[in-house]
């Protein structure tokens, strides 16, 4: 297979993305049918753009594939992005309540004087969590915010929309009023969710690529914030037993942030999981630091997801092609 | 042309484009490119990227088949043939499309 120039490559691509949902055999079939049209063309010599325009947006001629296969219609991708963000979303809802009413102990959580990464025979592991003090129903209660996303996603798409804002707002306002004790642990929760309506708000309004990059380079140096903090720490004694294995792991985390900053592929997965797994390391095994890792890693997350939402919305509705549909 | 004009045309062209593709590889077959440009030249299409998810269904069907044919010189190309189902449903259309097309005619035609 002969490479395309390159107008006609991405065409592909974007034709190939557009047709996400039918049959393989049909999706294979219009592709490569296509493909041989531009290379057919291409051979003789035509004007790629004017083939290319002759085609049709890549949108369109999924349309035409969706109707002639009696497939509904493909649902619209700043509603895709929505969707996958709020079950992002609502996992990370499940997992904060579990740690609220599980692991957690149920007193406000002292934050001075710590010096350690990791703490030894750190004291909040003997206090007794949230379950323990007030028994199963009270325990149940953090379960209310994933019951409310989940419930979100039920509605149909209008009212979903609205109840995306709501919910950010609502959860948001709940993890600063309660703060000073749980609600701080609904921090990650409350990114998350505001990034499942700004994301999608984005590529609804026509994906600006100035908001898009500036959203970006932002959410990089908020990435790349922790370990500033760390270092900060350092400089102020605060944090003393930086070891090798510290500034190992404050130069990947840097370099993530550069990574994401460049918009290198795969690395907003890459960052998403990372957070992931610091939020995880911090429930388990952070001792009285477990509300910075537990908002650091809550802050990696809800950007990397972001990130990747957002490169998927830019991939599931092309920018209107230069030519445009006839 | 009016975007009246061009609704009337999608609609119409919609209907029997698949019909002008089995009538186009009734006579002989040919690879994508070449049935675009035929039903192009022809006006018969508008956007030729639909004719694609067409030929799919088609061939999903069994009124056309695809075969892979590589000249001496050049590249393999993948060509559409009509099938026997695809020469019956061609008949039934043409059938009909005499009927309608004459009645559609004469309609036009009569004064009120």
């Amino acid at each position: 297979m002969t490479a395309l120039p390159p107008p006609a490559e991405r065409y592909l691509r974007d034709l190939a993305t557009a047709l996400d949902g039918l049959p393989d055999a049909s999706r294979e079939a219009i592709v490569d049918d296509i493909r041989a049209h531009l290379a057919d063309a291409a051979a003789e010599g035509r004007d790629m753009d004017a083939t290319i325009a002759g085609l049709g947006s890549p949108a369109s001629v999924a349309r035409d594939a969706r109707e002639q296969l009696g497939l509904p219609a493909a649902s619209d991708p700043a509603d895709r992005i929505r969707r996958f963000l709020h079950w992002t979303a609502a996992a990370l809802a499940l997992v904060t309540a579990a740690i609220v009413s599980f692991v957690m102990p149920s007193y406000a959580i002292e934050q001075e004087g710590v010096g350690m990464i990791g703490g030894t025979g750190d004291p909040l592991q003997t206090a007794s969590t949230l379950f323990e003090d007030y028994g199963l129903g009270v325990a149940l209660l953090p379960l209310i915010p994933v019951a409310v996303v989940l419930v979100q996603l039920k509605l149909s798409r209008g009212p979903r929309r609205i109840a995306g804002w709501v919910i950010a707002a609502a959860i948001s306002v709940f993890a600063i009023i309660g703060g000073a004790s749980v609600g701080g642990f609904y921090v990650p929760l409350a990114l998350m969710l505001w990034a499942a309506v700004l994301v999608p708000w984005w590529v609804a309004s026509g994906r600006s690529p100035v908001l898009g990059r500036i959203a970006r380079l932002l959410s990089a140096a908020v990435l790349a914030a922790p370990v500033f903090f760390t270092f900060g720490g350092l400089i102020t004694g605060t944090l003393q037993d930086a070891d090798h294995v510290f500034w190992l792991v404050a130069a990947v985390l840097l370099a993530l942030a550069v990574l994401f900053a460049l918009r290198v592929p795969h690395v907003d997965g890459i960052v998403g999981a990372v957070g992931a797994g610091v939020m995880l390391l911090g429930a388990v095994d952070a001792g009285l630091l477990m509300i910075a890792f537990w908002w650091a890693g809550g802050l990696w997350l809800a950007i990397g997801a972001s990130g990747a939402a957002a490169r998927h919305g830019m991939r599931l509705a092309p920018r209107t092609h230069p030519l445009g549909p006839r | 042309m009016g975007i009246e004009e061009d609704r009337i045309a999608t609609n119409i062209r919609k209907g029997v484009l698949e019909y002008c593709v089995l009538a186009l590889l009734a006579q002989r077959e040919m690879y994508g490119l070449e049935l675009a440009d035929d039903l192009v030249s022809r006006g018969l299409t508008a956007g030729e990227g639909s004719l694609y998810p067409l030929l799919a269904r088609m061939r999903d069907a069994g009124v056309v088949t695809t075969h892979w044919v590589a000249p001496e010189t050049g590249r393999a190309r993948r060509y559409y043939a009509i099938t026997d189902t695809g020469r019956t449903q061609l008949r039934t259309f043409a059938d009909i499309w005499a009927t309608t097309a004459s009645q559609v005619d004469d309609l036009l035609k009569e004064k009120p």
